[in-house]
């Protein structure tokens, strides 16, 4: 229950602690896909080039830039057709408003918007983290070693969830906080997912068990999970296995099925704050997915075509969102 | 040692606030002067890059506006610490009190029954000609009569070493943040000065401050709700709002997060609408409210001074307070204090003449060329820049088809001004102010011990220097002093490059 004496957020306060969590998952989400890539270019880049160039292409829409005008743009250009070029502009790009830079630059920003619900902790470490990308310096970094700049940043990440937890009283602006997470989150595991494994799949037919093994393998790692799965899936990955896991499984907190359950449970307690007795429609549309999560038979996900299963999750999960910013943002 | 720490160190004849003559500190400086004497260069430098890292980790930061690099400072800090003795502190103390004291009466009077122009203390004219007086406040009554609740006022010394005030800031003053965390950093960084003295804490700055707010709520059954209005995350002093609002426990606002409906003033939070009793409001009155002021403000609150004259919510500063510290208006608090408190001022002016009609004013300007003037906040802007520029090199000014009807001058602060050793960094300008944060209530105001580092953390007032030496350029002026070619160099040719804000835009309320 909410403490009730508590003053209420500002709206303006709310939206700027969900914001400030989405960007901040999204920046290590970023880190995450990119670091992955490069690991998975140096062990197999040259054992089959199309694949590789597919592999590649697909990036932008992973991180969920590929229709952006600016972003198209560049994709024409030289640079974009290796992957240090296109890793710097997803990580640095100026004309790039999805850039890793720039989704911490945005945290950052959201909260300095409302310092006095930020803790102090965690304000340091977010501006410590913004001002250590900023300048010339990020550039060098980047050519320095650019494996090295996004473990930085997850390890960041990693830290503002732990400051999060631990430093800020668990009342609504934590709650907005771990739903712009969670949110962020899921809508990057099913993209991930739903990319990746697409062009796996048709390439299926033309891969070595060897490599094929590590393609999978890198799909878990860019999704945070590669550990979790190995101490459920002893073997050969298995796609539909792999898919199911990320999914369904409800322990593991980087899975779809987790972050449905917390959204969840997060957005009632915030109906339990405004005091209404109707549920509103973000509650709604989360619960149903819960309880179509909770409740689904292994088998509906091994269907000819279950990447279509995610991008229904992705959809129902951007009306959540659009419904919790009417709900609480307007 | 000492050739190393203070050798290149010289006094130059005007009042030194650490030393006596070149070589001897002052008794009150001398376990200071050891201990960073006992430091030596190098671990001084040292901690100085420390505390510069702890400002930019922590935000404490402010705004650099017209500048594409980067937005936010850090302010340039100096760890030698300026040092005010207990006697000496207490006296300013009470010099402020009654100061404010007086400037409040003075604002009652003049939005009421203005005995103290009906008197010829003060020309009539002298008020009503002040941009800052506002008719929309005349018969309002204020929670408590109190206008001013807050006040930066700017401390100087003469040449003998006496404080003298060089003006009032009781507007929207800022600067106390950087006063307490500056503390905060030094506490950190230097422990071993602060072991040489027993320095005062000025923590408890935000609780008086609350104490204050809750002070002039409408509704005193409940516990109060109150805010702190800020214009935004763009706004130079952004960091004090928000640091102000933690510190206090209260919410920070922006003009979009309130709403007036029937007169009453609520804030919009995602629990629906929630009355709000008290706004400590660091948005100039000209933005306040787009229905009765600027309307194309976006700052403001649509309908707050309703709500304001209908007494459902206190404003702190009130509106209006502009009238007391304006520049025309200054010569005369001395006279109100013995008007209104029959009272002696315990802190003087600056010696001030107040120059009605050209002669005079031709006349003051042949005789103190190297005087420093600024033009008063009323109408005189443009012939006081007039009067007091210099002839132009190619021919006679063009601007001097508006004859001056005033100009206040005053002698220029760093002819009078004082130094602090600035050897430690090279670029930090010796300093001559202090601020003693005022609050008051009805029954007493106090003030909070400035602090020691007080030129630096003043920021308002390091910032009026700077604005000043941006706007009145007078060749020459400065140059002889040598202590001061720091705050030239940097405030007056580069401002965006040293780091110090542009003086057009720094701070809006200072």
């Amino acid at each position: 229950m909410l403490g009730t004496h508590v003053p209420p957020m500002l709206v303006r306060a709310a939206d700027g602690m969900y914001w400030m969590g989405r960007y901040m998952e999204r920046a290590e989400q970023i880190a995450r896909v990119l670091l992955e890539h490069e690991s998975m270019m140096t062990d197999v880049g040259d054992v089959n080039i199309e694949l590789q160039r597919v592999l590649l292409r697909s990036l932008p829409g992973i991180l969920g830039v590929d229709l952006l005008p600016e972003v198209q743009t560049f994709l024409q250009e030289e640079a974009a057709q290796s992957f240090y070029g296109l890793a710097q502009y997803l990580t640095l790009g100026a004309t790039n408003p999805n850039s890793l830079v720039h989704s911490l630059t945005r945290a950052r920003e959201n909260a300095r918007g409302m310092r006095e619900h930020v803790s102090a902790e965690m304000w340091e470490h977010i501006n410590t983290l913004y001002w250590s990308f900023q300048g010339t310096e990020a550039q060098t970094r980047f050519e320095d070693s650019a494996s090295e700049l996004f473990r930085a940043t997850i390890q960041g990440a990693a830290l503002f969830h732990g400051l999060v937890d631990q430093t800020m009283a668990h009342g609504q602006g934590w709650i907005f906080t771990r739903m712009g997470v969670l949110l962020e989150r899921i809508d990057m595991t099913c993209r991930i997912l739903a990319i990746r494994g697409r062009v796996l799949q048709q390439e299926d037919a033309n891969l070595d068990p060897g490599v094929r093994n590590l393609h999978w393998m890198s799909v878990l790692r860019a999704c945070g999970a590669l550990e979790a799965y190995r101490r459920q899936h002893v073997g050969d990955m298995e796609p539909a296995q792999i898919v199911r896991f990320m999914v369904l499984e409800p322990g593991f907190p980087r899975t779809v099925a987790f972050c449905v359950r917390t959204a969840y449970g997060a957005v009632t307690q915030l109906r339990t704050g405004r005091s209404s007795r109707q549920a509103d429609a973000a509650e709604r549309i989360l619960g149903r997915l819960n309880t179509q999560l909770e409740y689904a038979d292994p088998g509906e996900l091994d269907g000819a075509d279950p990447f279509s299963y995610l991008q229904d999750i992705q959809v129902r999960v951007a009306l959540a969102a659009e419904a919790i910013r009417k709900a609480y943002f307007l | 040692m000492d050739l190393v720490m203070f050798g290149q160190y010289e006094c130059n004849g005007i009042f030194d606030e650490m030393f006596a003559d070149s070589a001897v500190p002052r008794p009150h400086y001398a376990a200071v002067h050891e201990r960073i004497c006992s430091m030596g260069h190098s671990a001084f430098a040292r901690r100085q890059g420390m505390t510069d890292a702890s400002f930019r980790n922590q935000g404490i930061t402010f705004t650099v506006y017209n500048d594409n690099t980067g937005v936010e400072r850090i302010f340039p800090f100096d760890p030698v610490p300026r040092i005010i003795p207990a006697e000496e502190w207490a006296r300013i103390e009470s010099g402020l009190a009654q100061r404010l004291t007086a400037l409040n009466m003075f604002c009652r009077d003049i939005y009421h029954e203005q005995h103290i122009v009906r008197e010829g203390i003060i020309p009539a004219d002298m008020i009503y000609s002040a941009k800052m007086f506002r008719r929309e406040m005349l018969g309002v009554r204020v929670p408590k009569d109190i206008y001013i609740h807050i006040c930066g006022t700017d401390l100087i010394r003469d040449r003998a070493g006496n404080y003298l005030i060089l003006e009032d800031n009781g507007r929207t003053p800022s600067g106390v943040s950087y006063v307490l965390e500056n503390r905060a950093v030094m506490k950190r960084v230097f422990p071993m000065l602060f072991g040489a003295c027993r320095v005062r804490a000025i923590e408890d700055y935000p609780l008086n401050l609350l104490h204050t707010l809750r002070h002039v709520a409408p509704r005193q059954d409940d516990e109060p709700n109150i805010v702190v209005l800020t214009p935004g995350i763009f706004n130079s002093a952004y960091y004090e709002h928000s640091f102000l609002a933690r510190q206090m426990g209260v919410q920070m606002v922006e003009g979009r997060d309130l709403v007036v409906v029937d007169n009453h003033v609520y804030m919009r939070t995602v629990a629906g609408l929630r009355r709000v009793d008290v706004i400590y409001r660091r948005v100039d009155d000209d933005f306040i409210d787009p229905l009765s002021f600027r309307p194309d403000s976006a700052l403001g609150v649509a309908g707050l001074m309703n709500a304001y004259r209908c007494g459902n919510v206190a404003l702190a500063n009130a509106v209006g307070t502009g009238v007391a510290d304006d520049k025309a208006i200054y010569p005369y608090v001395p006279d109100m204090i013995r008007f209104y408190l029959k009272q002696e001022p315990i802190l003087n002016n600056v010696p001030t003449y107040i120059a009605r009609g050209p002669m005079i004013v031709l006349m003051c300007w042949s005789i103190c060329t190297n005087w420093w003037s600024k033009p008063p906040t009323s109408l005189a802007v443009t012939a006081c820049s007039w009067a007091i520029r210099p002839p132009a090199p190619n021919g006679p000014s063009s601007r001097n088809s508006s004859a001056p009807t005033r100009v206040i001058t005053s002698p220029s602060p760093w002819s009078n001004s004082v130094s602090i050793p600035a050897i430690l960094t090279g670029n930090s300008p010796a300093g001559a102010l202090i601020c003693g944060p005022i609050f008051s209530t009805a029954k007493r105001s106090w003030s909070c011990p400035a602090d020691s580092r007080a030129w630096r953390s003043a920021r308002g007032v390091w910032w009026s220097i700077a604005r000043r030496v941006g706007v009145v350029k007078i060749p020459g002026c400065w140059k002889p002093i040598r202590n001061w070619w720091g705050v030239c160099n940097d405030a007056c040719g580069n401002q965006s490059r040293a780091g110090y804000p542009c003086p057009a835009h720094a701070g809006a309320g200072c």
